[in-house]
This record gives C-alpha cells, sequence and structure tokens, in this order.
C-alpha cells in the first residue's frame, strides 16, 4: 500500500520474503531482516530512491516480493539502540504479528465413548 | 457425498505437477511475480501480511470425516495448528510456505480435494445451502447441481481470465442459507407447472463497494440447459465486463449500466448459439452425480427436535439444542450446528485436534459427514436425537459447546487487519468484545436471532450489508474505526443494512451495538426477532441510541 | 517472435498491412478490421488469401458482416491478448469457431504465455506467437500436462461428461 509520504520522513523499505511470505526490512549491511529494529533508515527521497533500486535486485533475484517504503519513527528510542517503529496499525501488525491470541492446539479429550 | 472417479483424480494430479512446476519456474526467476500471481491465485495462494495464505476449497461445503483429518494434518505439518473456516465455505490456512505449498496441495489431492478457483478472476467454489440433503423444506439436494457446476467450472478455458471474480450460489430449498441473491449468479431450485425442477435464474448480485441485490434474468431454466445458460451469461459478463478499473469490473456493474433487459437480450441471443449442444445436462449425468449424494441409511425413529430439547436432562443441555440443533428431514434425527464462537475463539477458527476431534464425531454420530456453513460454523448433518447428550458432552470438553448458533453473539468476522493485507481495520478484536459483551447465553436466548457481521474493509468478505447489524472496518488517518448498519439480511428477502451515524472507535462501537440491543428489548413486540423490528419501526429508534451513548 | 502452428515452428507468410501501406497485388495480407470496414471491396475481390486482426473489443458480427456472413472467406483470423489477464479473445475464439464455423487459421497475439496456452487451444487457435527460448517444448507441455477436459468447446477432444456416458452405456448394453 503505498502512502503519501513526506520527502524528509524517517522511511524504511519493507518486502516478503519470496520463499515463505515472512515480512521483512532492508538492513544497513544489505540484508533482509525480520526484525523492523533492525532496519536501515532514510531520511531523503534521493536515498529512498538510491535504496529501492538496489532493492530491485534482489526481486529479480527472487528473494523478496512486494517491495514497499514505509514511514517509520526514529525517535529518541533509536538513539538509544531500540531502532525504528512502525507508525501506522498496519506497519505494526506486519512488524509484530497478529494482535490477537492465536488459538493454540491443545489437546482435547476424546470421549471413551467413541471406539 | 461425491467420490472422484479416475477422471476427477488424474486432473487433480495433473494439476498439482503443474502447479510444482509453475513455482519452481518463479523460484528459479523463470516466471515474474506480475507472471505468477495469477498461477498462483487459481490455486488458491494468497500473500497475506505475515506469510503465504493457502485458501482450500470444500466444494458446497461438504466435508467427510477423512477429509477434515487430512485438514487437521496440514493445519499441524504446514501451520500453526489451526486453520479459518470461512464465509464461504473454504478453509484457511494463515502460516504456508510458498516451497511447501505444492505438497500441501499434493496431500489434498489424496483426500480429493484442492484449492483450484479459490481465488483469481475467474469462477470461483460453488456455495450452497449447508443444510443441503436434510432440510425438511428442500426440493432437491442443490450438490448435485452444484457439483456439476464445479465440474463444468473447473480449469474452464474461456472463462479463467475473467473481468473479475465471480461468484455462484445455489439454494434447493425456499428458504435461502445460500444468499442467492447476493451473488454474481443465484440459482433458486423450484418447480414449473408440471412439477419438473429447475432454476430461477439471478444475476448482478452482490457486496464490496457497491452492493447490489440480484436480479431475475430467467424466472424458470430446466435442468437440462442449466449450464448452457450460464455459459451464454458468462460469454456476455467476459465480453462486455469493464476491464479498465477493478472496482467495476464485476457483472452486477455491466447488468447495472446496460440495464437487465438488454443484458438479459444479450444473454439470450447468445443461448440460442449454445443450447441443445453437448452443454446440455444428459439426464443419466444428473442421475449418475444423484447417486452419489443418495441419503444415507437412516434408522426409523420417532421425536422432534423441540421434544428433544423439552426431555433433557440437563438445562445446559436443553439451551444447547434449542440454539444449535435443527429440525431434519427424517423424524427422530436432528442436523447439529457447531458454534466456532467461543469466547476468545476467533470466529471461525478450530485447532487440528477440534477438527481431528469433529472427524471422529461425524464419524460416530452423523454418517461420517460435515458441512461449514457462511456462517463460519460447522454442521453434522445426520444426528440421532438420542445421540445428542453424549454428542453434545463431547462437543462441551473439546470448547466447541458454544449454544450460540443464530444468536447474537454468533458473529461472523473476517479475517481483518490482524491478518488479510487488504484491510482497513482489525474485525477479529471487535467480534471478541462483542462476545464478551454478550456472554451471557440465557440472555442470548432472550434476545433471539441477531446476526452481526464484520468486515475488516470494503470488500465485505464477511458480508456486512446483510448482516442484521453490520461492522465495516475504515481507516481514518491510521486511526480504526468501525461504520455501523442495520436491518441487513441476506436470507429470501435480501436487503442491504442502512448506514446509522459517524463510523466510530471500536468500544464506542460495542456500547452502540449493545444499545441497539437494549433499544430493540424495549420496543419488540411479542414474536418480533430484531430484523423484524426495524422492519417494522425504522431505524430511527436506534438511532436515538446513538445520541444517548455519545 | 516465433510463430508456432500446431505447436511446430513454422515462418510467417502474412504481410501486415497497416493503414498508409498500398495493398501488394499479391502474397497473402493481413489487414486491421479498421481497413477491411474502408476498403472492403477491394480487399475482398483480391484473388490472394486475406487476414483481418480483430480487436478485442470487436464484436465477431463485425467481422462477419464484412465477409457476407461467411468467415471462410478469411484465411486468417488474428486476435489479440493486449495483456494476458485481458480474456476477451478467448470468447470470440469460440465465437469464430464454433458459432460461425470457420475452418481456417486463428492466431493469437500479445502477452502470449505458456501458462495459457492450453486455454487458447481448448477455444480454437492454432497458432500463436510465443516468446520462449523453446516454443515447441513449451506448446508440448503446456497441451499435454492436463489431460482431461470437462467443458465441450469445439477442440474436438472427448470431454469427461462424454467419456463417463460412453462407459455408463457400455456397463448398460453388458448388464
Ligand atoms: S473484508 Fe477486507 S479485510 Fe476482511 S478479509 Fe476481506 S479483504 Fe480482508
Amino acid at each position: 500500500m503505498a502512502r503519501k509520504l513526506r520527502a524528509d520522513a524517517p522511511r524504511v523499505v519493507t518486502a516478503n520474503r519470496l520463499l515463505d511470505g515472512v515480512v521483512v526490512y532492508r538492513t544497513a549491511a544489505g540484508t533482509w531482516s525480520p526484525h523492523l529494529a533492525r532496519a536501515l533508515v532514510v531520511g531523503s527521497d534521493p536515498a529512498v530512491e538510491a535504496l529501492l533500486a538496489v532493492c530491485e535486485r534482489d526481486v529479480a533475484g527472487c528473494e523478496v516480493v512486494g517491495l514497499d517504503v514505509i514511514e517509520v519513527r526514529p525517535d529518541a528510542l533509536a538513539a538509544r539502540g531500540d531502532g525504528p517503529r512502525a507508525i501506522t496499525q498496519r506497519e505494526a501488525i506486519r512488524a509484530t504479528g497478529p494482535t490477537i491470541a492465536l488459538p493454540v492446539d491443545r489437546p482435547v479429550t476424546r470421549p471413551a465413548s467413541l471406539p | 457425498m461425491y467420490q472422484y472417479d479416475t477422471h476427477d483424480q488424474t486432473l487433480v494430479d495433473q494439476r498439482v505437477a503443474q502447479f510444482r512446476d509453475q513455482v519452481a519456474r518463479r523460484l528459479s526467476g523463470a516466471l515474474t511475480e506480475e507472471q505468477f500471481k495469477p498461477l498462483r491465485l487459481m490455486n488458491g495462494l494468497y500473500l497475506q501480511l505475515h506469510a503465504y495464505m493457502l485458501r482450500v476449497a470444500i466444494p458446497y461445503g461438504t466435508l467427510s470425516a477423512a477429509q477434515m483429518r487430512m485438514l487437521a494434518q496440514i493445519a499441524r505439518r504446514y501451520d500453526r495448528g489451526y486453520g479459518h473456516f470461512t464465509t464461504r465455505q473454504n478453509i484457511q490456512f494463515n502460516w504456508i510456505t510458498l516451497a511447501e505449498a505444492p505438497d500441501i496441495l499434493a496431500d489434498l489431492s489424496r483426500v480429493q480435494m484442492h484449492a483450484l478457483q479459490t481465488s483469481g478472476n475467474c469462477i470461483r467454489n460453488v456455495t450452497s445451502d449447508p443444510w443441503a440433503g436434510v432440510a425438511p423444506d428442500e426440493i432437491e439436494d442443490p450438490r448435485i447441481t452444484a457439483e456439476i457446476l464445479r465440474q463444468w467450472s473447473t480449469l474452464h478455458p474461456e472463462f479463467s481470465y475473467l473481468p473479475r471474480k465471480f461468484k455462484i450460489a445455489i439454494t434447493g430449498a425456499p428458504s435461502d442459507r445460500a444468499a442467492v441473491r447476493v451473488h454474481d449468479i443465484g440459482l433458486r431450485m423450484h418447480r414449473d407447472d408440471r412439477g419438473e425442477a429447475g432454476y430461477e435464474v439471478i444475476v448482478g448480485g452482490g457486496l464490496g463497494r457497491t452492493p447490489v441485490i440480484g436480479k431475475t434474468i430467467r424466472p424458470f431454466v430446466p435442468k437440462r440447459h442449466l449450464l448452457s445458460y450460464l455459459e451464454a451469461i458468462m460469454r456476455v459478463y467476459n465480453s462486455f465486463g469493464r476491464r479498465d478499473n477493478m472496482y467495476k469490473a464485476r457483472i452486477k456493474i455491466l447488468v447495472d449500466a446496460i440495464g437487465i433487459t438488454e443484458f438479459r437480450d444479450l444473454v439470450e441471443a447468445e443461448w440460442t448459439t449454445l443450447r441443445e449442444t453437448e452443454l446440455d445436462v444428459a439426464p443419466e449425468t444428473y442421475a449418475a452425480i444423484a447417486a452419489h449424494f443418495a441419503p444415507p441409511a437412516y434408522e426409523a425413529l420417532t421425536g422432534t427436535v423441540a421434544e428433544a430439547a423439552d426431555g433433557a436432562s440437563d438445562a445446559v443441555l436443553a439451551r444447547w439444542i434449542r440454539a444449535n440443533v435443527a429440525p431434519h428431514r427424517v423424524p427422530g434425527h436432528g442436523i447439529v450446528n457447531v458454534s466456532l464462537k467461543g469466547t476468545d475463539q476467533p470466529p471461525g477458527d478450530a485447532t487440528a485436534s477440534q477438527m481431528d476431534l469433529l472427524a471422529d464425531l461425524a464419524e460416530h454420530y452423523s454418517h461420517g459427514e460435515i458441512r461449514v456453513t457462511h456462517e463460519q460454523n460447522l454442521v453434522l448433518p445426520h444426528v440421532r436425537l438420542s445421540d445428542l447428550p453424549a454428542l453434545w458432552a463431547a462437543l462441551e470438553a473439546a470448547g466447541l459447546g458454544t449454544p450460540n448458533v443464530g444468536l447474537v453473539s454468533d458473529i461472523i468476522a473476517c479475517p481483518g487487519l490482524d491478518y488479510c493485507a487488504l484491510a482497513n481495520a482489525r474485525s477479529i478484536p471487535l467480534a471478541q468484545a462483542l462476545t464478551r459483551r454478550f456472554a451471557d447465553m440465557d440472555r442470548a436466548q432472550e434476545i433471539g436471532e441477531l446476526h452481526i457481521n464484520i468486515s475488516g474493509c470494503i470488500n465485505a468478505c464477511a458480508h456486512h450489508h446483510v448482516g442484521h447489524i453490520g461492522i465495516l472496518g475504515v481507516d481514518r488517518h491510521g486511526e480504526e474505526l468501525y461504520q455501523v448498519t442495520l436491518g441487513g439480511r441476506s436470507d429470501e428477502q435480501a436487503a442491504l443494512g442502512k448506514v446509522v451515524g459517524p463510523a466510530v472507535p471500536a468500544d464506542r462501537a460495542v456500547d452502540l451495538i449493545a444499545g441497539f440491543v437494549d433499544t430493540y428489548l424495549a420496543i419488540r413486540q411479542p414474536g418480533e426477532r430484531f430484523i423484524d423490528t426495524v422492519a417494522r419501526v425504522g431505524t430511527t429508534p436506534f438511532k436515538e441510541t446513538l445520541h444517548a451513548a455519545a | 517472435m516465433p510463430l508456432l502452428e500446431a505447436g511446430v515452428r513454422i515462418a510467417d507468410p502474412w504481410v501486415v498491412v497497416t493503414e498508409p501501406q498500398a495493398v501488394p497485388a499479391d502474397g497473402p495480407v493481413l489487414v486491421p478490421l479498421a481497413r477491411l470496414t474502408t476498403e472492403r471491396d477491394t480487399l475482398v475481390m483480391r484473388r490472394a488469401p486475406l487476414g483481418v486482426l480483430l480487436p478485442n473489443d470487436a464484436a465477431v458480427a463485425d467481422l462477419t458482416v464484412l465477409v457476407d456472413g461467411d468467415l471462410n472467406r478469411l484465411g486468417l483470423i488474428v486476435l489479440a491478448f493486449p495483456a494476458f489477464k485481458d480474456g476477451r479473445a478467448y470468447t470470440q475464439a469460440r465465437q469464430i469457431r464454433e458459432t460461425h464455423g470457420y475452418r481456417g487459421r486463428l492466431r493469437a497475439t500479445g502477452e502470449v504465455l505458456r501458462d495459457q496456452l492450453l486455454f487458447m487451444v481448448r477455444c480454437g487457435f492454432d497458432q500463436v506467437v510465443l516468446d520462449s527460448a523453446d516454443p515447441e517444448g513449451d506448446w508440448q507441455t503446456a497441451v499435454t500436462e492436463i489431460a482431461g477436459v470437462y467443458q465441450p468447446t469445439g477442440d474436438g477432444r472427448p470431454t469427461i461428461p462424454a467419456l463417463r456416458r460412453h462407459t455408463l452405456r457400455r456397463k448398460g448394453l453388458a448388464a
């Protein structure tokens, strides 16, 4: 979902891994990490364009799909090493998973009456 | 139940091999994502927020015990131990990898299942009445026709790249439990003056961005001509449906743009070239498929569901029977509806162990058959009334005994923003909050029949327009808000709900709906259901709650 | 780009004549529907094979009226897939073959991908322009990887329902 982003907004590049669909973020080391906190934050349009151009190679190389640029909150937390945080609910959920307790496959009692 | 012959089995097996090759070509780079996407979609594979999602077809919502066990096994082996039953009678697995998808399809084919055409711009899995074959008011089992349609639409060479997805629903009973008026094509079985069974064909219904109640294009099409008539409709749609704007590409927009009369003329002209051809369903073909749906060998028993409830030893059991067991066409039997709407259970979700248990229970108590409803519940269609206490105890012990089918806490909800890449807002947490608010089952019985439907975006997967209370998630500058409608219904008197008030945050939505229910209880007349009261008084008295809650 | 006929690579004898060009006196020519409309008489009177490019938003009837209702006066009809997702030409193909009984060559152009070839063949195309390193191999795989068909489309394959009826009747006779 491409949103209109401010020209100077701090942003990161995200995608899904082709093989398993896992959400990943582009790191400063040029790798893809499942942790938003490890993402490389860029703050200008030219820097975003340049980063996207590099990432496109991994799309062509079948490593990731669905490249997207999202706005993040770098703030003081980033300086403390916590890394960027998502701003929208959607990106927060992409970064950390569903907000609900997922069903747990607990054993159920099978009544004695069944053969 | 329908059993594949070697033709069906070979086709599904070859399709699995074909998809395996397509996945390999995608992973090697021979196919781009753009080229691959329609291929994976036509095999049910989506890329969602966190992973791939595989939507497995459960044709017309009928499952055998062995198939249910395979679904459990897939949930355990390839997913996180659970699956989600959908409003289109399918099941979705949320945590799938692309690399393993072909293996899953191969496992499914071993129990005569597939994920064909559960997505993409093609004719989707045909849906039907979950009580098919057992409903007392039924004219003929609609699954016979649904199976004929399944085969006809499978890999249809002309209609695999339509302007947009295409959904067909069929009912064989006067009470419409298949929502045929809100499908691209709806089929309603009835008899002509000579007593021959055929179909009223309804076209151009649908929900989504532009909700429309379908219009009758032909009051009666004999069984023999059904496929040629549908092929004529599809052909007109494929030629003239819009392809420039995906929001205007459904058949309802075409029917609306040129009018039902002109649309009918085009279809009838095309039909003259298609009828009396090999497309005709030969009586022997119909009979051969009908044989698969012959009723099981019921015992000669007596008694009604009402008597079973009155005679129950336990008040909780009696309440469950009243809410969840429906009358069966055969005396001494009941249709058991299993609620997947327990407190804190995401609507429609079942764990692998629950699926295994249901398979066992189906084998023991229901002639090995299970159904999936478009309310995201399950059905054991052939249960002896004398087995109800034991069956209920087993369900109850597995967290499947919630006595709320058709009641206020039987909420229909799509996956929403917790899973879905298209969502604007979450659906499941709101459904859970409402379920908690209406957790008192005695009060729920007192409130009576009430359908709440929650969709996380305008795609309306939870059919919010036709919920007695409909809730649509919207995104206002990153905030999740919910738009509430009143008075929708998907039965034979299908109607679209009317918006009441501005969109509100989730907690306000819960209060609002609680207020609507209070208003209803205060003003209802004897015997009136929620939807009847709304029909009688309109939305105004309910809007007053809105101000009170503000 | 490679042109295949019935799965075999062939040279293309057809000369495409677009608007400003003069129509050559002989040899097979392929003209857009619009040109056939404006120069119908000259083109139909020519003593050499005529082919037509039918856009996918045109009705087949727009073409039949120009050839006195007899599509077999044409040697080639070319249908377009401007994008592989745009499936209108599948319907045109079946109408041309099955409704109008056309027996000449029917060619698919545009975004023709290997994974759609089976559908094209089933709808009556016998020629495709296929961008591929191994077009003949791709064709072979594509049209054979799924053997059974449920729908009668006029491609001559016995359908699964027909095969079943056959089996039923044989059993009936044996019984
Ligand atoms: S209604 Fe929207 S959010 Fe919900 S499942 Fe459908 S597409 Fe996703």
